[in-house]
């Protein structure tokens, strides 16, 4: 019982009030979003983030009192469970938003390749603390980037180009803090660029299509549309914004998508550049205290996992927050914490739960 | 036991882990730096730069559009309305401000007669504002307004529309309406020449497109000014029906008749065949017909034009009325012989003779004792190759070759002074017609009488454009006119009246040459002969009569029949006996 209470002392209570701090005001952002709508499933936006926000913030909880060792000794299990559901989702999955199969139905409705995420956090992180003494070796990295790539495949031709990229970044990251040989990083990057080409091939032709569009979204006019609505709401935004549920771009609907792609369009517009800019170190904050997890981490797996859930949520911020200032192409990836959409939801806060654990089993100093 | 050890020492892959932190710290620092100056460039904007994002916002919600206030109204001489404005109605709804989208779908479809599932699904789409239907009658607009008592989120849009009473009367002189509410504009007639007097004041106005901002009245801004014609109903529908007689009677493809008083150049009516009823200018088909053929369509008018020619020469001095030659039954002319219409010589014939007989080589003689210049001079001053200017849209100028144009040859003095080888338009034929029975003065024909801007009244004067012939030649020529009346026209005779007119048959030109059989055949007369009140001219394409003498003329006895009694004209003994004693008969009244 003692060593439970002391459990909670070391809990990081910054980096939990900050994350939800930035769901709190994700799910005021989507309830100015979806104001006045009809379809009943953007009308359902508000009560299911609720949902998953509650049943999020109880996995934080599990998985900070459940040891991350625990979960790395399961690296098998875990791993095959992945590959099993993501072969599902291929088999029988249900056509999500995008028309890509990346969902399955199992009472509710779950997306493998988020949950994907934190597991291959785990696992490669596993593998790669295992071998660490052979890390500068060839075979080592070969067999990290065979580990991730069976999943990232399966992935890639739903397709979710987006989660694939979010994989090799988590490959990349854990493999770069890990020691790898910088050459060897790059021996692979060029292997996998020449690579690229003949995988195309391989495609049927609506996944190239919508591979094409993703790598070159302004051939689709409704992207462009979209851009262009979210350059003028954010631009009437100002310094510090219309206020809230004030924007007339984004409550005239002339934003689409505003509730997950360009929510961060609505907070611009609403509560300006301060608005905008506070989120942004919100998010800023999280990551810090994460990578100062890693920092003091006991052990080589628990920095690998807090590296890998900060370059997560670090990657989907800027991929989120590039495509609302048209910075990068348009993607489907969410802004976390504050998007609506629960599994994602979800698997960010399973990634806190996790650097929570790793925070709390951290160093005496 | 592992953490224990992992508690107290680092492992080297530790020590790498931590080395590399501070690279990934950098890389974090460097990419979050330019997203916030990236968002400093969105938002951080230059005062001109803000305000252009601010109008491409309110372009999003807000447009301007032209406010157009109420058409003025058209009246005939009398004040009988013959354009007025009436309502229908667009209907649309704002899905998200209805609650009930099954009901009021159920009822919007039973009022709209469309299909209820359609109107569901445009009521429950993510749209701010739907279209539902357009136009709708002013009854149908009626009904929806009182759902609206009941019913939020239905708008009522009023989409102004001309009406026009008398269906298709004087269809070419008013022309049409046409277009959305925005871009609302007449077309052709004296809707399309007095377009902004009758449009008014179009204002540009922002209106929000919030479905809760949508006002339902349109600000009541200037309203157009009323028009009100020279036009007479009663005459137009006189003429129309006579028109309409004729071309069945004798089967001609088309015609025109135009009513003038010479006075004062008032067209009192007008009106051509084939027309349309400006209500459904929509379901016309051949858009030619929108053409007024009496102010746009150019012919040969024939021997009509003999009368020019006479007023020419004897105004000029070169012939008098004594003036005789020797009709050999033709002339060679710039190597064309000239012939006249019954293939016969005259002999030693007067002035007179040349209209009474209508003697092709008569006029021909006069033109060429005239010479070219002075008979071209002549034909200007009577208007001819010019429009007449007259208030209606769509006027032609007309085909007057002179010997400075270079398809002129010599010839063409001979057949002009006939009515060949020129081409006029109806109204440009009659108003050099009026210019001989108004003493020789050509007034400016007109439509518009006056124009009513609210509680100005601007009324238009009689404008004199030019004497073309003194009066002494003008009672002259009218002199022959009544001759050839009398003498050659017992269809155009009108008991108790003395009647001046000339008969026109023309042959009808064509690439390949002059048509065999058709013919364009025309009357032009007026009266009183001594103070003529009214020019009328009848003019028949291709009937099967052949002779303006013989189809023609009837037609414009018929109508001179008629038009004595609703002008109030008295014959010519009561008017004289009234003259003499010092009474005063029909002034001119405008």
């Amino acid at each position: 019982m003692t060593q439970r209470v002391s459990i909670w002392r070391r809990f990081d209570y910054v980096l939990f009030g900050t994350t939800l701090l930035l769901e709190i005001f994700g799910l005021l952002m989507i309830a100015s979003a979806t104001r006045g709508a009809i379809d009943p499933d953007i009308i359902s936006r508000v009560p299911d983030q609720i949902f998953y926000a509650v049943l999020g913030t109880i996995i934080v909880f599990a998985l900070a009192a459940m040891d991350y060792r625990l979960l790395a000794a399961l690296h098998v299990w875990l791993y095959l469970a992945l590959l099993g559901l993501l072969a599902l989702v291929l088999i029988l999955g249900s056509v999500g938003d995008a028309g890509a199969q990346r969902w399955i139905n199992l009472g509710i409705r779950i997306q493998p390749s988020e949950l994907g995420k934190i597991i291959l956090i785990i696992t490669l992180g596993q593998y790669l603390s295992e071998r660490y003494h052979r890390i500068d070796r060839f075979s080592t990295v070969f067999g990290s980037l065979i580990h991730i790539g069976i999943p990232a495949g399966m992935v890639f031709i739903q397709p979710d180009l987006g989660t694939t990229i979010v994989f090799f970044l988590i490959w990349g990251v854990l493999v770069w803090s890990a020691g790898l040989r910088i050459k060897h990083i790059f021996l692979l990057l060029f292997a996998g660029l020449i690579l690229m080409p003949i995988a195309f091939t391989q495609l049927e032709d609506y996944q190239k299509q919508r591979i094409t569009t993703f790598i070159n979204p302004d051939s689709d006019p409704d992207a462009a549309f979209n851009i262009r609505q979210a350059r003028i709401s954010i631009g009437n935004g100002g310094l510090f914004g219309k206020g809230y549920a004030n924007g007339s771009q984004s409550q005239l609907r002339f934003l689409r998508v505003r509730h997950t792609d360009f929510i961060f369009s609505v907070i611009a517009e609403e509560f300006g550049m301060v608005g905008g800019v506070t989120v942004m170190i919100l998010i800023g904050l999280v990551i810090m205290r994460i990578l100062h997890g890693a920092r003091t981490a006991a052990d080589p797996l628990g920095s690998m996992i807090c590296y890998g859930v900060a370059a997560i949520i670090f990657f989907q911020t800027t991929v989120s927050i590039g495509m609302n200032l048209n910075l990068m192409p348009v993607t489907g990836l969410t802004l976390p914490f504050i998007s609506s959409g629960g599994t994602s939801l979800l698997s960010i806060l399973m990634g806190i739960g996790l650097a929570e654990s790793v925070i709390i089993r951290r160093r005496r100093v | 036991m592992q953490r224990q050890a992992a508690n107290n020492t680092t492992s080297p892959q530790q020590e790498m882990l931590r080395q590399r932190l501070p690279v990934v710290i950098v890389v974090l620092l460097i990419i979050s730096t330019i997203l916030i100056l990236r968002l400093f460039t969105f938002q951080w904007l230059p005062p001109e730069v803000a305000r252009d994002f601010q109008l491409r916002r309110d372009a999003n919600y807000q447009r301007t559009i032209r406010v157009t206030s109420e058409r003025g109204i058209i009246y005939d001489r009398n004040g009988e309305p013959l354009a007025v404005n009436t309502f229908q109605y667009g209907i649309g709804a704002s899905p998200n401000l209805i609650s009930n989208p099954r009901d009021v779908a159920t009822q919007l479809a039973a009022l709209l007669n469309r299909s209820e599932l359609e109107i569901y699904h445009q009521l429950t789409s993510e749209a701010s504002w739907v279209s539902i239907a357009r136009p709708v009658s002013a009854e149908v607009g009626q009904e929806v307004a009182r759902l609206q008592q009941t019913v939020r989120g239905i708008t009522r849009e009023p989409i102004p529309r001309r009406f026009y009473p008398q269906g298709t009367l004087a269809a070419h002189i008013l022309g049409f309406v046409a277009g959305d509410p925005q871009d609302y504009r007449g077309y052709n007639g004296v809707e399309g020449y007095y377009q902004q007097q009758l449009a008014g004041r179009v204002r540009n106005q922002d209106v929000s497109t919030i479905p809760f901002d949508l006002p339902q009245d349109i600000p009541e801004s200037d309203r157009g000014s009323d028009l009100v014609l020279t036009l007479d109903r009663d005459i137009q529908f006189l003429i129309e029906t006579e028109l309409q007689l004729a071309i069945t009677q004798t089967g001609a493809t088309g015609g025109t008749i135009i009513v003038m008083d010479p006075r004062n150049g008032d067209i009192l009516a007008m009106a051509s065949y084939p027309s349309f009823d400006p209500n459904t200018y929509f379901e016309v088909t051949d858009e030619t017909v929108f053409r007024n053929p009496a102010i746009s369509e150019v012919y040969e008018p024939g021997s009509v034009m003999k009368v020019v020619t006479v007023a020419s020469a004897l105004e000029l001095g070169v012939i008098t009325p004594d003036w005789t030659y020797n009709d050999q039954g033709f002339i060679d002319i710039g190597g064309i012989r000239i012939e006249n219409a019954e293939r016969r010589a005259y002999g030693v014939v007067d002035t007179a003779q040349v209209l009474v007989n209508s003697l092709n080589v008569g006029a021909a003689t006069i033109a060429q004792e005239m010479g070219w210049e002075d008979f071209y001079r002549m034909l200007a001053r009577f208007g001819f190759g010019q429009p007449t200017r007259v208030d209606l849209q769509g006027e032609e100028a007309g085909i007057l070759k002179t010997p400075y144009d270079d398809d002129w040859s010599e010839s063409d003095l001979g057949t002009n002074s006939f009515g060949q080888g020129i081409s006029v338009t109806p109204l440009q034929m009659i108003t050099a017609f009026a210019a001989i029975a108004n003493d020789g003065l050509m007034m400016q024909p007109r439509v518009v009488y006056q124009i009513v801007d609210g509680s100005d009244v601007y009324t238009t004067q009689p404008t004199a454009l030019t004497r073309v012939v003194s009066k002494r030649t003008a009672d002259i020529v009218t002199e022959m006119m009544v001759r050839t009346v009398n003498e050659s026209l017992e269809n155009a005779q009108l008991p108790g009246y003395a009647v001046a007119g000339k008969t026109g048959t023309a042959e009808i030109s064509s690439p390949l040459g002059y048509e065999r059989d058709a013919s364009i055949a025309s009357f032009i007369g007026f009266l009183p002969a001594d103070a003529p009140q009214v020019v009328v001219l009848v003019k028949l394409d291709r009937p099967t009569g052949y002779w303006g003498s013989v189809v023609a003329a009837p037609v414009f006895r018929r109508i001179a029949e008629r038009l004595v009694i609703l002008m109030e004209i008295p014959p010519d003994d009561v008017r004289l006996a009234i003259q003499s004693q010092g009474g005063v008969v029909e002034e001119v009244n405008r």
